[in-house]
C-alpha cells in the first residue's frame, strides 16, 4: 500500500485475496496511481468508511471499489448503507463484480452506485479497465475537490 | 240365462229398475185425456141409447136372444185372447226384469184368460162339462172378473210410486181386496149350496153379489191407477186407466140389468169388458214394441261401441257362478279364439302374470266386498305365451239386498305406454345414478331434488325443497357470474358451466351444471331443471396440476438462480487464473523473476479452489437426490468414523469430543455421512478457537421428533447470519478454504429426509447445529417385530 496524500485514495472491498492482489497490481502498474486500502468483507468496509472500530484514524476514501458478494454484510447492503448516509453519499462507489446479472446491476444502480463494472475474464481487459477506472475517478475526484 | 246376458253386455241395461212399470214408452197428457174422454163416451153410449129409448136389441140382444152361440163365443174369445197374450208378454218381461210383481201379474192374467176361454167353450156348447149349467158358467165368468179386478188392483199397488202417505191407502186397498175375495168365495159357496135356477140368462141375478165385489175392487183400483199414471205417464198406465173405466162401466151394466133391458145390458157389459181387454192388449203391445225397439237400438249402439273400441269388454253376469262374457276385442287382445278358452274368472286367473295374480285377485275381491270400482294394471299372458300390460276397470252391481250380483268392465292394452314408461323410468334411474338433479319453479325455489343431490349437498330433501339455490352458494363465484347465468336461462336458453357449491357441513364441491328451462306453450319459463355432475375430483386434480406447475416454475427459477450463482462463483477463480497468468507473461517479458513464484502460487490456489467448487457442487447436486431405498443407519458408527478421520487434528489441538449414544435412523447413508462430516468440519474450523475447545454431539428424542445436534464452544453464529449461512456460496468468514457449499448441502439433505436444520447458541456459548427429524425416521432396529409376527 502506497500512501500518496496528494492523490486520490481508493478503498477496495474485495473478499478474494487473489482478486485484491490483481487489482493492486493493476493500480501500481497503471501509472496514475493513488493510495489504496483493501478490506475483505462488508462489515469491515462499513467500519472503515465510518471510521469506527479498528479504523478510527483512517483517511476518508475518495473512491470505493465494491464487490457485491461479500461475507457478513454483502455489497448491496454496504452500498445502500453508504448512499443513505448524508456524510458518505458523495463518495463515488464503483461496483466491481464477477456478476453480470441484470438483477444485481439494477439493484446496484437503484441504490445509486456510480458505476457498475463486470470483472473481465481477460487479463488485458482487466488491467486496462482497472487503470481507466482509477484514472477517471482520480480526475473526477480532483475536479470536485 | 247366459244367452240372455249375451244380449245385454252393457251393465247399464240393468239400470232399468226391476220393479219399474212393464213398459217405458210415454204418452202425453193430452193424448191420455183424449183417450179417457173417448172411453167415457163409449161406456155411456149403451145407457144413452136406453135413456133415449132406442132399441139396441136388434144389434146385440137379438143375437143373444136367438141364442147366437157363435157371437157369444166370439165375445168371450175377445176377452180370453187378449188376456192370454198380455199374460204371456208380461211373463217375458218378468224374465227380462226379474220382477216378482210382473210375475204375479202375468200368471194372474194368463189364468183369467184361460178361465174366460173355458167359459166361452162351455157357453158355446163346444165343450160340455158334466153338470155345468149356464148359471155355473155365469158364476165362472163373474169369478174371473173378480180375479181380474184383484190382479189389476194388486199390480197397481205393487208399482212403487214413492208418494208420501201412500202406505196407509195401499194397506186399506189390500184389506178391501182381501175382503172382496173372501166375499166372492162366500157367494160361490152359497151358490153351490143352493141349486141355481137353470134356463134363461136373463133370469140370473144370483151373480149380483159377485158383481158388487168386482165393482168395489175396480173402484178401489181407479185412484191407484190415477196416481200411477200421474207419477209416470206411460202408455201402459194410461191403458190400465182406460180399461178400468171400461170394467167399471161393464160392472155397472151387469148390476143394473132390469126387465126387458136385461139382455141388452148384459150384451153391453160383455162388449165393454172385451174393449177393456183389447185396450190393454193394444197398449201393452205398443209399449212392448217401443221398448224392444229402443232396446234394440240401444244394443246396436252398445255393440258398435264395444266393437269399435280398442278396449276389451267383459261381463261377469252372476258372481256366484263362474261364467263370464268376453267381447270379441277381449279375445283379440289376448290373441285367443272364443272356442279356445272358457270365458270365466278361472281362465282370467290363469292368464294373469304370476307377479300380479295375488294383487289383482285381492283387488277384485275388495271391489266385490266393498262394492267399489275396480281399477288395476296387470299383465295377461297371450296365447303366444308373451305378456301384455292391461289397464283393467270394472264396476260391481248389487241386488236389492245389497249383495254383489254382477261385475263388468273393460281392459285397455297399455303395453306400449308401459314400456315407454319403463324406458323413461330407467332413463331417470340412470340419470339419478350419474347426476344431481334439481327442479325449481320459475322463481328459483327448489321443488324437486334427487337422492344424489341430497347426499352430495348433505342436506335432507325437506331442507332443500322450498329453498332457492343460495342455500348451496359457496360465495366462490361473483355476482356477475350468476347474473349472466340467470340472464341466459330466463331467456329460455340452456346454460352450462362449472360451479363451486357448498355442502351443509361447509365443504366445497364442484359441479358441472346444465340448467334447462322448461317453457309453456306461450314460451314462458315455468320451471328449470338443473342437472349437475360432481367434478370435485377433477377440480382437485386440476388444482393439483396447477400447484405442481407452480412448484415446477419455482424449481425452475431456483435452478436458474442456482446456475447463475454457480457460474458467477466459478468465474471468480477464472479471473484470478487469467489475471495471474497474464502478469506472469508480462513479468517474464520484463525480466521480473522475483514475482513469478507468487503468481504461480496464486494460479495453483485458484485452480484448487475451482476443483473444490466443482466437487462440492457435485455433492450438492447429489444431495438433492435422496436414494429411494433407505436403510437403517447406526449414527453411532457414522459419527465415530468421522471423528476418526479428523483424529490427528483433534489430538493436535487438544479438542475434547463428547458423543452421546445416537439412534439408528432410516436414511440415505452417504448423505447423512456428508451432513455430519460438514458439521464436524465446521465445528473444527470455526468453533474450536477457544482455549479449551470442545465438540458435543448428541440426541434428544420426543414422541414426535428426534433432534440431533452438533455443538461447539466457539464464538457462535451471530443471530443476523443464522439464516444466511445455509444459502449457497454464503460464507461467514473470509477464509479461502470454504466454498460456501457445505451448509447448503446439509440443508438439502435434511430437508430431503423431511427434516429441518437450524443453528442456535449452544448452552454455555458456541454454536449448536440442530437437525430435527420426524420420529418415524428412527429405525425400529432389529427385525424383532417380524419374528414375533412369524411366531
Amino acid at each position: 500500500m502506497i500512501d500518496a496524500p496528494d492523490t486520490a485514495s481508493f478503498l477496495i472491498v474485495e473478499d478474494e485475496d487473489a482478486h485484491a492482489e490483481l487489482i493492486e497490481r493493476c493500480f501500481i502498474h497503471g501509472g496514475k496511481a493513488g493510495s489504496f486500502v483493501r478490506v475483505s468483507d462488508g462489515a469491515e468496509a462499513l467500519d472503515y468508511v465510518r471510521a469506527t472500530g479498528a479504523y478510527a484514524d483512517r483517511k476518508r476514501p475518495d473512491v470505493i471499489l465494491l464487490d457485491l458478494k461479500l461475507p457478513k454484510v454483502d455489497g448491496h447492503e454496504v452500498l445502500r448503507a453508504l448512499k443513505q448516509d448524508e456524510r458518505f453519499r458523495t463518495i463515488p462507489i464503483i461496483i466491481l463484480t464477477t456478476s453480470a446479472s441484470a438483477a444485481d446491476k439494477a439493484a446496484a444502480l437503484h441504490n445509486h452506485a456510480n458505476s457498475y463494472v463486470v470483472k473481465p475474464l481477460d487479463f488485458d481487459r482487466f488491467r486496462v479497465l482497472i487503470q481507466e477506472v482509477s484514472v477517471y475517478w482520480s480526475v473526477w475526484n480532483e475536479r470536485n475537490d | 240365462m247366459a244367452q240372455l246376458a249375451q244380449l245385454h253386455p252393457d251393465p247399464r241395461a240393468y239400470v232399468l229398475d226391476a220393479a219399474a212399470p212393464v213398459v217405458r214408452s210415454s204418452i202425453t197428457a193430452r193424448t191420455s185425456r183424449t183417450l179417457l174422454a173417448v172411453a167415457a163416451a163409449v161406456c155411456t153410449a149403451p145407457l144413452l141409447l136406453v135413456v133415449i129409448g132406442l132399441d139396441t136389441a136388434p144389434v146385440v140382444t137379438r143375437g143373444l136372444a136367438a141364442r147366437d152361440h157363435l157371437l157369444y163365443a166370439l165375445l168371450r174369445w175377445s176377452v180370453a185372447g187378449p188376456f192370454c197374450v198380455v199374460g204371456a208378454l208380461t211373463l217375458i218381461h218378468h224374465m227380462l226384469r226379474s220382477s216378482p210383481a210382473l210375475l204375479a201379474l202375468g200368471v194372474g192374467l194368463l189364468g183369467v184368460g184361460l178361465t174366460n176361454a173355458v167359459a166361452a167353450f162351455a157357453g158355446a156348447g163346444i165343450v160340455d162339462f158334466a153338470g155345468l149349467a149356464d148359471d155355473d158358467v155365469l158364476s165362472a165368468w163373474a169369478l174371473s172378473r173378480v180375479a181380474v179386478a184383484t190382479i189389476v188392483l194388486g199390480s197397481l199397488l205393487a208399482v212403487p210410486v214413492h208418494a208420501r202417505g201412500f202406505g196407509a191407502g195401499r194397506l186399506l186397498a189390500l184389506v178391501a181386496g182381501a175382503v172382496a175375495v173372501a166375499a166372492a168365495a162366500l157367494v160361490v159357496h152359497v151358490n153351490a149350496a143352493v141349486p141355481m135356477r137353470t134356463g134363461s140368462w136373463a133370469a140370473g141375478h144370483d151373480t149380483a153379489a159377485l158383481d158388487i165385489v168386482v165393482l168395489v175392487l175396480f173402484l178401489l183400483a181407479v185412484p191407484v191407477a190415477v196416481r200411477v199414471h200421474a207419477h209416470a205417464r206411460t202408455t201402459s198406465s194410461c191403458v190400465i186407466l182406460l180399461s178400468l173405466l171400461f170394467q167399471v162401466s161393464a160392472q155397472l151394466y151387469m148390476l143394473f140389468r132390469i126387465g126387458s133391458l136385461d139382455e141388452h145390458m148384459l150384451g153391453a157389459a160383455h162388449g165393454l169388458e172385451a174393449l177393456a181387454c183389447l185396450v190393454v192388449l193394444l197398449g201393452v203391445t205398443t209399449d212392448y214394441l217401443a221398448t224392444m225397439r229402443a232396446e234394440m237400438q240401444h244394443r246396436v249402439q252398445l255393440q258398435l261401441a264395444v266393437e269399435g273400441s280398442s278396449d276389451g269388454v267383459w261381463d261377469w253376469f252372476d258372481v256366484d257362478r263362474d261364467a263370464q262374457w268376453w267381447s270379441g276385442q277381449f279375445y283379440e287382445l289376448i290373441e285367443y279364439r272364443p272356442q279356445d278358452i272358457d270365458s270365466s274368472h278361472a281362465s282370467f286367473k290363469t292368464l294373469l302374470h304370476e307377479d300380479d295374480a295375488e294383487r289383482v285377485c285381492r283387488a277384485i275381491q275388495d271391489a266385490l266386498d266393498q262394492k267399489t270400482p275396480f281399477d288395476a294394471r296387470y299383465r295377461l299372458r297371450t296365447k303366444s305365451g308373451g305378456y301384455k300390460w292391461f289397464h283393467g276397470r270394472a264396476k260391481v252391481r248389487c241386488d236389492e239386498r245389497g249383495a254383489p250380483r254382477r261385475m263388468a268392465g273393460s281392459i285397455t292394452d297399455i303395453t306400449r305406454e308401459k314400456s315407454a314408461e319403463d324406458a323413461l323410468r330407467f332413463q331417470k334411474h340412470a340419470l339419478d345414478e350419474h347426476a344431481l338433479v334439481a327442479i325449481t319453479d320459475a322463481r328459483g325455489r327448489i321443488t324437486y331434488a334427487n337422492d344424489k343431490f341430497c347426499s352430495i349437498s348433505k342436506y335432507a330433501r325437506e331442507e332443500l325443497i322450498g329453498q332457492d339455490h343460495r342455500i348451496i352458494n359457496s360465495g366462490f363465484h361473483g355476482k356477475a357470474f350468476f347474473k349472466e347465468m340467470y340472464a341466459t336461462i330466463s331467456r329460455g336458453r340452456t346454460w352450462r358451466g362449472e360451479i363451486r357449491n357448498r355442502a351443509k357441513d361447509g365443504t366445497a364441491y364442484w359441479v358441472d351444471t346444465t340448467i334447462v328451462p322448461m317453457l309453456d306453450n306461450a314460451g314462458k319459463v315455468t320451471s328449470y331443471v338443473a342437472i349437475r355432475a360432481d367434478i370435485t375430483n377433477r377440480k382437485q386434480a386440476e388444482g393439483e396440476v396447477l400447484r405442481t406447475n407452480d412448484e415446477l416454475a419455482r424449481k425452475n427459477a431456483e435452478l436458474e438462480q442456482f446456475v447463475y450463482t454457480v457460474s458467477h462463483d466459478l468465474k471468480a477463480p477464472i479471473v484470478s487464473l487469467k489475471g495471474f497468468a497474464g502478469w506472469m507473461q508480462e513479468d517474464i517479458a520484463a525480466g521480473r523473476t522475483e514475482s513469478l513464484t507468487r503468481c504461480a502460487q496464486r494460479i495453483t490456489e485458484a485452480a484448487q479452489r475451482m476443483e473444490c467448487l466443482v466437487t462440492d457442487l457435485l455433492d450438492l447436486s447429489r444431495a438433492a437426490r435422496i436414494e429411494t431405498d433407505l436403510d437403517p443407519v447406526e449414527l453411532d458408527h457414522v459419527v465415530a468414523g468421522i471423528i476418526e478421520d479428523y483424529r490427528g487434528e483433534i489430538d493436535d489441538r487438544g479438542i475434547a469430543i463428547e458423543i452421546e449414544p445416537l439412534p439408528a435412523i432410516v436414511c440415505d447413508a452417504r448423505r447423512i455421512w456428508q451432513v455430519f462430516d460438514n458439521l464436524v468440519r465446521n465445528a473444527l474450523k470455526y468453533g474450536c478457537g477457544s482455549p479449551r475447545p470442545r465438540i458435543h454431539i448428541g440426541c434428544v428424542q420426543s414422541n414426535e421428533h428426534v433432534r440431533l445436534f452438533v455443538a461447539d464452544n466457539g464464538p457462535g453464529v451471530p443471530a443476523e447470519y443464522r439464516e444466511r449461512i445455509f444459502r449457497l456460496f454464503e460464507r461467514l468468514e473470509n477464509d479461502q478454504d470454504g466454498t460456501g457449499v457445505g451448509l447448503a448441502l446439509v440443508q438439502r439433505v435434511v430437508v430431503g429426509h423431511a427434516g429441518r436444520v437450524w443453528v442456535a447458541d449452544a448452552p454455555g456459548g458456541g454454536a449448536e447445529f440442530s437437525l430435527l427429524f420426524p420420529r418415524a425416521i428412527v429405525s425400529a432396529g432389529a427385525p424383532a417385530p417380524r419374528a414375533d409376527a412369524a411366531a
